[in-house]
């Protein structure tokens, strides 16, 4: 019998569309104890730099009302590191990897991204990160910046790229722009930045002051963005954004995703994402329907 | 080691008082593989991510020593006996053995792994003293508890409205001698005080750290410290470390 969760996904075969979020699963090893790591549909890993990140300063996290603020401020080991210890490990667990990376120019995320190829079955491109050439303001809220970044990755590597947007900033003209530049697919939604501030030391919370805020409390935003892109691109969508549940899965797919991934709710759940793939599995047992009928119903 | 998981607990039991208190829970799959000095990431009622703690296990209960410092902690605090709440553990690294006498010293939820602690030191045959720094009297409902321990107690209040009049880290100066190995559990001020006596005196000692954790298992990297021999994470590498590894912010 048919598997009514299989997805292709330009071209990679999965067997659910249940992904983690980059930077909610690390390399997946912290959680290969609890379930084989290819029940999931696939993992995207910790974003990766050329070299070393050390982070931002404590506290790096703090929750908010249905949300959480976070400002690890991209620490990573850097990728020689994770090509070594984490990629080959993961990929010998016979997971779909779907690689996150960055970079301070467009020229460090194409190296990073040739590096990776060989581990990974998607790229994605994490454009939300401050483009040190013009003033820290983050190549996703800039078209032509991030379209620069798109073609230089679509250059070094052969596998698909996932051009990965933020909420702020002129996303849907952004969209358009890596569109043209070559991208094969979208992932959205990133954080919003937000900011808490503690009412004893009347400063801000967080050691960086602001954080991208993630959970159920901006669901309705990633429904709302990538209904929209789905309007405006043919390209496949891997939807994010406070998912949990059967339910909010099956909202991001019919605005849109073709894959959906859990981030936050891993933090409070690390059997969310596996749970994810059972209540999905539960649910189309009982229907007639596939995953991708859903996909998109919404227009 | 026996690796984490995601297990239920069942509140058997608690003691409040005012913002402070201890819950008791059934949960004999975590009573059974938990160390001294790991912790747990306790789901808090109606919040989003849970609480690290480290916890004692005493006739086969988990004991959770809390404060209620936020919505999470005052949700935890408020449970009703017969609740069922989540908890990821065992985490963490534990404390090590000490070489001689272990001496305890700890203020506010630090109580807690200490207790353990305590607890299988002197049910192993180690002579143990505990020393316990509280604002007042208020946390006069650990004694039972401490007195359970085996170890030697002495406790202690800032307002001397319950036993010795002042901070216990005063006192270690003249309570610690040669072959001492020193544990410091509790607010920062504290534990540094500790890691001074200990430091002059030439004593091994480790302190436990606390920080802002969102997995607690190691993904998300968000208790990164930075240690004297370079960067750590409290929930793997920790949270116990030894108290020479640490920055301690100077006394004002």
């Amino acid at each position: 019998m048919q598997n009514p969760l299989e997805v292709d996904f330009l071209g990679v075969r999965l067997p659910n569309p249940v992904v983690t979020a980059s930077g909610t699963f690390n390399f997946g090893k912290e959680y290969a104890h609890l379930y084989p790591l290819s029940r999931l549909g696939a993992i995207t890993t910790k974003g990766t730099s050329p070299r070393p990140i050390p982070g931002a300063p404590p506290p790096r996290i703090t929750e908010t009302e249905g949300g959480m603020l976070n400002a690890i401020g991209l620490e990573n080991k850097g990728v020689e590191a994770y090509l070594e210890d984490e990629l080959p490990w993961l990929k010998a667990q016979g997971a779909r990897v779907i690689v996150n990376v960055f970079g301070e120019s467009p020229a460090e995320f194409a190296l990073v991204a040739r590096k990776v190829s060989p581990y990974a079955d998607l790229i994605e491109v994490n454009l939300s990160c401050p483009n040190v050439h013009a003033g820290g303001l983050p190549y996703a809220h800039d078209p032509r910046a991030a379209a620069g970044v798109i073609r230089v990755v679509k250059d070094a590597t052969d596998r698909p790229v996932l051009a990965k947007l933020s909420p702020e900033g002129p996303t849907l003209k952004v969209a358009e722009a890596l569109e043209q530049a070559g991208t094969d697919g979208f992932s959205l939604i990133n954080t919003i930045r937000g900011m808490r501030i503690d009412l004893e030391t009347r400063k801000p919370v967080l050691g960086h002051r602001t954080g991208g805020l993630s959970g159920p409390a901006i669901r309705p935003i990633a429904v709302r963005l990538i209904y929209e892109l789905f309007q405006n691109t043919d390209r496949p969508i891997l939807g994010m954004g406070g998912v949990r549940t059967v339910e909010d899965a099956l909202e991001l797919a019919l605005a849109g995703a073709r894959m959906v991934a859990v981030g936050t709710a891993t933090f409070a759940d690390p059997y969310a994402p596996l749970k994810l793939v059972q209540g999905l599995e539960a649910f189309f047992a009982g229907s007639r329907d596939t995953w991708l009928d859903w996909v998109g119903g919404a227009h | 080691m026996t690796a984490w998981d995601d297990h239920r607990m069942v509140l058997l039991d608690r003691e409040v008082r005012g913002e402070r208190g201890v819950l008791v829970f059934e949960t004999p799959s975590l009573a059974e593989v938990l160390r001294p000095g790991q912790f747990l990431n306790l789901e808090a009622p109606g919040r989003l991510l849970r609480r690290p703690m480290a916890p004692a296990v005493m006739a086969g209960r988990v004991l959770v020593f809390l404060r209620a410092r936020g919505p999470g902690t005052r949700a935890l605090l408020g449970l009703a006996p017969g609740a069922e709440i989540r908890a990821l553990g065992p985490l963490g690294n534990g404390f090590p053995l000490p070489r001689g006498r272990g001496v305890l010293v700890s203020g506010g939820t630090g109580v807690g792994p200490l207790l353990f602690w305590a607890r299988l030191l002197s049910s192993r045959g180690h002579e143990v003293l505990f020393l316990h720094g509280a604002r007042d009297g208020s946390e006069g409902f650990l004694l039972p508890y401490l007195r359970a321990s085996g170890a030697r107690v002495r406790f202690f209040t800032e307002d001397g409205s319950l036993g010795e009049r002042g901070l216990p880290t005063d006192r270690l100066p003249s309570v610690l001698r040669p072959g001492d190995t020193l544990y410091a559990v509790g607010p920062e001020p504290m534990m540094a005080a500790a890691a001074r006596v200990a430091a002059k005196m030439g004593l091994p000692a480790y302190v436990s750290l606390e920080t802002h954790m969102a997995c607690g298992v190691g993904s998300c990297l968000s208790c990164r410290v930075e240690l004297k021999s370079g960067p750590a994470h409290v929930c793997r590498q920790g949270p116990v470390f030894p108290a020479e590894e640490v920055f301690f912010a100077e006394p004002t």
